[in-house]
């Protein structure tokens, strides 16, 4: 598969022959691929090509679940997740918002500073810094910080996922993996997660799952097709959507194939 | 499975309409240099009628593509016709209005005195034929090749020009008296060089479509000015020496 990015930028996760079984069955076919840091890589595909697998494996998702086998390496800043990072300290690094919102049913505060206090922060002055700042981070700190004791169940679905998000940054990962993260919402909640991405690429390196075609388009700079589990194509995004390269690209984006 | 399947047939049928509305720019070419060699009126004036219907054309086009990209956000090859579409519609209309220009000069010229017509006219518009007809046969057959001889041919056609020029400035120079007459047929050479340019920019859009690479050869001309300069500043550094 022929390389397309810029290769000016600092390549943040590597993937090298990556395979994943459930079983026997075959679900990443050696996947080979570097997600530069501080853009918007984002994985498209119909359901079921392993694109949701292939996030997952970037911070550990799947390796305990049974009957699944990894083997190939992902490289984050040059250390393998696989064989020389602890669980724990790989998800401090990279966090991940998942397609519907899962606030904890506690207040908007004690979401936000979850990860923090498991970390083992007590300082509630710390505490209350790191909330403001994630939430600003999120751009929802106007909207909710007057009521940071309420419950976080209360707000809308596109308040919930900006809150998730918020959550995430709290412990101040180095990449955020986001799974489908406006597929639950309306249209000006998804401008606004949208609009925040590519604001929070300037410190973060950020994967998306998207089903939305004009979302990959809109907001990421690297596009990777997947299809029944192989990497067909990975390019600036731009070229991608206006000039594929493998025909299977082409007739998925273009809708060719259901 | 096929899915999108209107939106397919749509494509389809624009690809159709734009072939069209190049049939009929190519029979109002065909029209304007028969009148130009009979310096036929009645000609002239069915070409500026029939340019209405051309623009219409170019309206409705133009209306289908917007329609798609609001409602179906194309894509890879899909996006490269729609954006593809809007411009050579455009380029297309341009060609034809170059004819009713034409046609308009030609009128002027048939209530005045009689010149002889510059020698290489007959070349021009032979040149800038061809080069609409083969821009729209690579059209309908996605023919890079043929796409690629129109705009190598831009040159010629400019080179004509070229030639027309000088010739008119020295029949000028030669009977002031008959300047309207020469300046009408120089207008005349220029919108021929102008539809040659329309003709190449056509092509530049179906290697778009076809490859997928946008290089557009605009009347570049300007460029070529400024490889001259450079050129003849090196000969002057050269003779310092």
């Amino acid at each position: 598969m022929e390389e397309t990015l810029n290769k000016n930028i600092k390549t943040e996760i590597s993937v090298k022959n990556l395979n994943l079984h459930y079983g026997e069955f075959h679900a990443l076919k050696n996947i080979t691929m570097d997600i530069p840091e501080h853009e918007i890589t984002a994985l498209i595909g119909p359901s079921g090509c392993g694109k949701s697998t292939f996030m997952k494996t970037l911070n550990r998702m799947n390796d305990l679940e049974q009957g699944v086998k990894i083997d190939g390496t992902v490289l984050l800043d040059g250390v393998d997740i696989y064989k020389t990072m602890d669980a724990i300290e790989l998800r401090k690094r990279v966090g991940m918002v998942f397609q519907q919102p899962n606030p904890f049913p506690k207040s908007i505060f004690e979401n936000v500073v979850y990860g923090p206090r498991i970390n083992g922060i007590r300082n509630k002055e710390k505490l209350m810094e790191i909330c403001e700042r994630s939430l600003k981070q999120a751009a929802i700190w106007d909207e909710l910080k007057d009521r940071l004791n309420k419950s976080a169940l209360g707000l809308s679905g596109g308040q919930q996922q900006r809150l998730c998000i918020a959550r995430t940054l709290a412990v101040e990962p180095e990449v955020i993996l986001m799974d489908e993260p406006t597929s639950a919402l309306d249209p000006i909640s998804t401008g606004k997660i949208e609009e925040l991405a590519m604001q929070l690429k300037k410190d973060y390196t950020i994967v998306i799952v998207t089903h939305n075609m004009q979302q990959a388009t809109r907001i990421s700079d690297n596009t990777a097709f997947f299809l029944l589990g192989e990497m067909v194509e990975y390019g600036k995004t731009d070229d991608v959507f206006a000039n594929p390269k493998d025909e299977r690209t082409e007739r998925y984006i273009t809708g060719r194939f259901g | 499975m096929m899915t999108r399947s209107a939106f397919r047939k749509e494509l389809g049928r624009m690809n159709d309409r734009v072939s069209e509305m190049g049939q009929e720019t190519m029979l109002q070419i065909e029209k304007t240099i028969q009148a130009f060699n009979s310096m036929s009126v009645p000609l002239c004036n069915e070409i500026l009628k029939w340019d209405d219907h051309i623009d219409q054309m170019e309206q409705d086009i133009e209306q289908s593509c917007l329609d798609i990209v609001l409602k179906e956000a194309p894509v890879a090859s899909d996006w490269r016709r729609v954006a593809s579409y809007m411009r050579m519609i455009s380029d297309i209309e341009r060609i034809a209005d170059n004819c009713c220009d034409i046609a308009e000069y030609i009128k002027r010229l048939s209530m005045m005195d009689e010149v002889v017509i510059p020698e290489y006219f007959d070349e021009m518009f032979r040149e800038m034929r061809e080069m609409v007809a083969d821009t729209f046969a690579a059209f309908r057959d996605g023919d890079l090749d043929k796409a690629s001889r129109v705009i190598d041919s831009d040159e010629i056609v400019d080179g004509l020009f070229e030639r027309i020029r000088e010739e008119i400035e020295q029949k000028i120079r030669e009977t002031p008296d008959m300047v309207s007459q020469y300046l009408s047929y120089f207008m005349i050479s220029k919108y021929i060089e102008r539809m040659a340019d329309h003709s190449t920019s056509i092509a530049s859009w179906i290697t778009y479509i076809v490859k997928g690479d946008l290089k557009m050869y605009f009347t570049d001309r300007y460029k070529k000015d400024l490889a001259q300069d450079a050129k003849d500043s090196s000969e002057d550094s050269g003779e310092n020496k």
